[in-house]
Formats: C-alpha cells, structure tokens, sequence
C-alpha cells in the first residue's frame, strides 16, 4: 500500500482502532498463566472473625433472603456478625431488621442513620465506625445489599488472609436474575470476561483493578492503614481503595473459586446509570492516579506497562473507535484503494481477537457460556458481525451478495455499493450513536424493540457510548450524583 | 453457619485447595482451544480469500 506520509499517518490511525481488542486479547493471553503464577501457594486455613457490613437503603424486598443466606455460610458459627446499615430507609426496613436480629442475637445487627442519600461511601463509614470501635473484627467483608453468596465463598476468601501481605480479597460476581431477560444474559457474559477472565489475568500481573463492590474481603490491618474510613470524594470508591490498598504495599487477590450472585439492571435505563456512574468513577481514577501509570515501582505493580495497557484500552475506547472512524472516513475521498485494505486489515485483526476472546470466555465458565453464548457471539451486534465476514472472507461474502442480487433482482450500482463501503467506515464509531438510539427506543417504553436492537448494533457499542457520556459530563463537571440501581430479589440462588 | 473440628475444617480447606488449584491448571488447556479456533479462521480466511 504505498502512499504519502499523510496516508501513512491515516493508516496507523486506523489501525489505532484495533488496540482495544489487541490488548483485550493480551489480557486473555495471560490468563493460562494462572497455572503458574497464582497465590494458591500462599494460602492456608484462615477463618478469622469476620464482620459482613451491608449498606441498605430501602432494601427490604432483598435483605430477608440475603442475610438467611450469609447466616447459611459454610462458616464457623461464633466468628460471624451481620451489621446492615440502614440509610435512613423509607420502606420496612427497620421492622425487617428488628425482627433479623431476634432472629439470629448477636449476629445480626442493624445500624441506622438519621440521615440518608449522600451516597454508598457515607453509608459504609457509617458502619465502619461502629465495627472498629471495638477489637472484634478480624477481618470485614463489604458487599451489597442483593449480593447472594454460594455457601462455600467466604471461606475460599479467608483463606487468602493467611498470608499476611494480602489486604483485600474480592469473588466473582455473577449475574444471578431469574428469570433472565436479553439484557441480563448480555451483562452476565460481559461478567465472565471483566471477572472470570479480566481479574484473573490481573492476578497474574499482580495489580487488580478494582474490588468488587458486592464482595470484598479487607483485613483490619489494610483497613487501618486506609484510615478506617472510604474515600467519599468520589464515584469509583471501589476502585480507590483497590488502588490505595495496592499503593500501600497490600496484595489485593481475585478469587474466582469464590462466587456471588447479584441482581443487575433489566432495562437499558437502569445499566446505563449505573454504568455512566461507573465510567465517571474510572474517569476520575485515572486522572487521580495519574502518577501512577507506567511508573514502575518496588512496593506495587500498577505502574506496569501491561496494567496500564489494559486499563487505557478501556479507557481510551470510544476515542480510538472515533479517531479510526474519521481517518477511514478521509481515506475513503483521498484514497479509496488504500482505505478498502486498511479497513480489512482492522477487521480481519478484530475478528481474530474476537473468535480468540468469544470462544475462551464460553469456556472459562461453561454454565454461564451455555446460557449467555448467543449474547457473546452477538456481543458486537450483527452489523459488526457482518463487516467481520466481509474483511475475513471477501469470497464467501460476494457469493452470498450475488445470491441476493440474483434472488432479490436488485443489482447494485457501483454508487451504491460505495454507499455502503462509507456506511462500515462510519460504523466504526458511528455504531456508539445507533446504541444511543437504541436508550432512547427503550427510554419511549419500546422495551422489546430495544432488546431486539441490541443484538443489530451490539452490546459492545451501548458500554462504548456509556463511556463516551462519562467523559463528556466529566469534563463539564456535571453533578456526581449517587444513582442506586434498583434491586427486586430477582436473584435464584443456586448452591 | 457450619459447626465444626479443627481437623474437619482442615479435610475442607484442603479439599477446597485442590479443586480451586484443578480448576485454574485447566485454563490453559481452555486458552490452547480458543488459540485453535483462531487457526481455524485464518485457514478459513486463506482458503476462501
């Protein structure tokens, strides 16, 4: 493809558009190597009195299953405590916790503030207070209000607290509605790969990104070095306590044999909350911690070159999209014959990224594959789908275009046909904008045309777009706002 | 909540360690799979180029 520095430059533009999927590919790439490098040699028998703290607000409708089911633990009886802070909840809660805690005396306890709705932070530091103001606890597990654990979780946790360099330790989350709906299977596959497999490799780097709100394991030594309380500053308080946990010399371990089922948004509304809110957290963490990165250090090792990687690839998402769509977009009026062979070759690269990703993240979780497959095979939407066989197998595709030209009698001019090679270039980013259109649909109430048109524009593209919004309303400093995603007990509990 | 002896929980920790260990062994086996499945492509890819 020869051609002129400026073509060059618009070539490697975009070919910028595959470093997402290259990376993410990396990433799974890593994973085989938890045969070798885990923490598994490190553990031991570990069961120290734990404190599970639960912030609740308005929470009733979960909360009675959820605490019979931590009181179901497969854990020693005596070392165990319960305390729900309840924040300043409107609904039955204090009848329901009154009646938990004769229920179970001197495991549950119900902690209650006067005033509520400053946010998950306030409401964690609330109870925090109340469980370090005495010796008891030896260790505090931080979750939510709908998590559903399996029996056998919190064990596999402690276990990891044996070596005393470990300061936290979070589970895999798995999506647990029943019944699921479109939306629910999407967010159960997407679990697979940013737990089962992201955290995993993760391990292996040593630096884990971020703790799962649901389910993290702190010891009392990491928590007092973080000062006994969580940051409040921010939308990402996860995140920050992982980085701080880390920062401080603590080890913090995903434990993937170690699983919690929690109820996720049903509608593209509440994901998209909840997601903005999320991307807003990490957009705030990488600007905080932004003497961290690629900084190699002695005491962690979030400053690698490959954490970075990975965390920049998903930061950096919907401006490479952008910055390949537009490149394309000049290529195509300035050299169109340059333009058709780039536009394969990132293809052709994110086909095998995805065939490589799709078919180890079915494998990693086998039962979640088996239901969530179609979800993972649609994860791009079928226009993506449709561009990948074009760039892979241009035969193959042209076979099945002439079949429909000669089936439909509708032959394309050369015009047209360049009407669609522009309509795949501009999909490269405009897809984030049909996946936009795509809310608005579900927003009007058309709640099943919106699943039927997430599997045409993707999955993918609606997290991208998610993003993008995230950034947009960073940078005009809009009101960080604490939008609870709300919980129905839809979770089925299944060990 | 589980009521048991120091050695009972020491059986289930040890049972619990040889699963989780039997369970992150196999994934390279899973990622050697998935890398054939891209080969796969790439044959397809040459064949119907």
């Amino acid at each position: 493809m020869p051609g002129t520095v400026g073509d060059d430059v618009l070539i490697a533009l975009v070919l910028f558009g595959a470093y997402p999927l290259v990376v993410n590919a990396y990433q799974y790439l890593l994973i085989g190597g938890v045969r070798w490098k885990n923490h598994y040699g490190s553990v031991g028998l570990c069961l120290p009195r734990v404190a599970i703290l639960v912030p609740a607000w308005n929470e009733a409708t979960v909360l009675d299953a959820t605490i019979d089911r931590l009181m179901a633990l497969d854990y020693p009886t005596e070392r165990l405590r319960i305390y729900v802070v309840d924040d300043a909840s409107t609904d039955n809660t204090p009848e329901l916790m009154a009646a938990k805690a004769e229920q179970y005396p001197g495991s549950v306890y119900h902690l209650r503030r006067d005033k509520g709705g400053e946010g998950k932070a306030h409401t964690l530091n609330h109870g925090l207070a109340v469980i370090l103001g005495d010796d008891w606890m030896e260790a505090l597990l931080i979750m939510d209000a709908d998590v559903i654990y399996r029996t056998d979780s919190l064990r596999k946790m402690t276990r990891h607290l044996a070596d005393d360099q470990v300061g936290a330790v979070t589970a895999y989350i798995k999506e647990g509605s029943q019944p699921s709906g479109t939306l629910t299977r999407f967010i159960e596959y997407e679990y697979i790969t940013a737990q089962a497999a992201g955290r995993r490799a993760q391990n292996v780097l040593g630096a884990v990104a971020c703790l799962a709100g649901g389910a993290q394991l702190h010891s009392r030594a990491n928590l007092e070095a973080l000062g006994g309380r969580i940051d409040t500053s921010t939308l990402a308080e996860d995140t920050c306590t992982t980085f701080n946990t880390q920062l401080g010399g603590r080890k913090v371990v995903f434990e993937p044999n170690a699983v919690a089922l929690a109820e996720e948004p049903e509608r593209i509304i509440g994901l998209w909350k909840q997601r903005v809110r999320w991307a807003r957290g990490n957009v705030h963490v990488t600007s905080a911690y932004r003497k961290v990165w690629f900084h190699r250090s002695s005491v962690h090792r979030l400053g690698g070159i490959s954490f970075g990687l990975i965390w920049f690839s998903i930061f950096l998402l919907p401006l490479t999209m952008i910055v390949s769509s537009i490149s394309l977009v000049i290529l195509f009026f300035t050299d169109l014959a340059n333009a058709q062979e780039v536009f394969r070759a990132l293809w052709i690269i994110n086909a095998l990224c995805f065939v490589f990703t799709t078919m180890f993240t079915l494998l990693i979780d086998t039962s979640a594959g088996r239901r969530t497959w179609v979800q993972g095979i649609f994860f791009p939407g079928l226009i993506s789908l449709m561009i990948i066989v074009y760039a892979c197998f241009p035969v193959a595709f042209r076979w099945l275009f002439d079949h429909f030209e000669d089936v439909t009698h509708w032959h394309l001019s050369t015009g047209q046909r360049h009407v669609f090679i522009f309509f795949a270039y501009v999909w490269v980013a405009g897809c984030m904008l049909a996946a936009y259109a795509v809310k608005k649909v579900d927003d009007a109430g058309a709640h099943r045309t919106a699943s039927a048109l997430l599997y045409v524009v993707g999955y993918g593209p609606v997290l991208c777009v998610i993003t993008l919004v995230a950034y947009i309303k960073q940078l005009r400093h809009a009101e960080m706002k604490w939008d609870k995603t709300e919980k129905t007990g839809r979770v089925a509990v299944d060990g | 909540m589980t009521e048991r002896t120091d050695e009972e929980w020491e059986e289930v920790f040890e049972e619990d360690l040889r699963t989780s260990v039997a369970n992150e062994r196999r994934l390279i086996w899973m990622e050697l799979l998935s890398l054939a499945a891209v080969a796969v492509v790439i044959v397809l890819h040459f064949v119907w180029h």
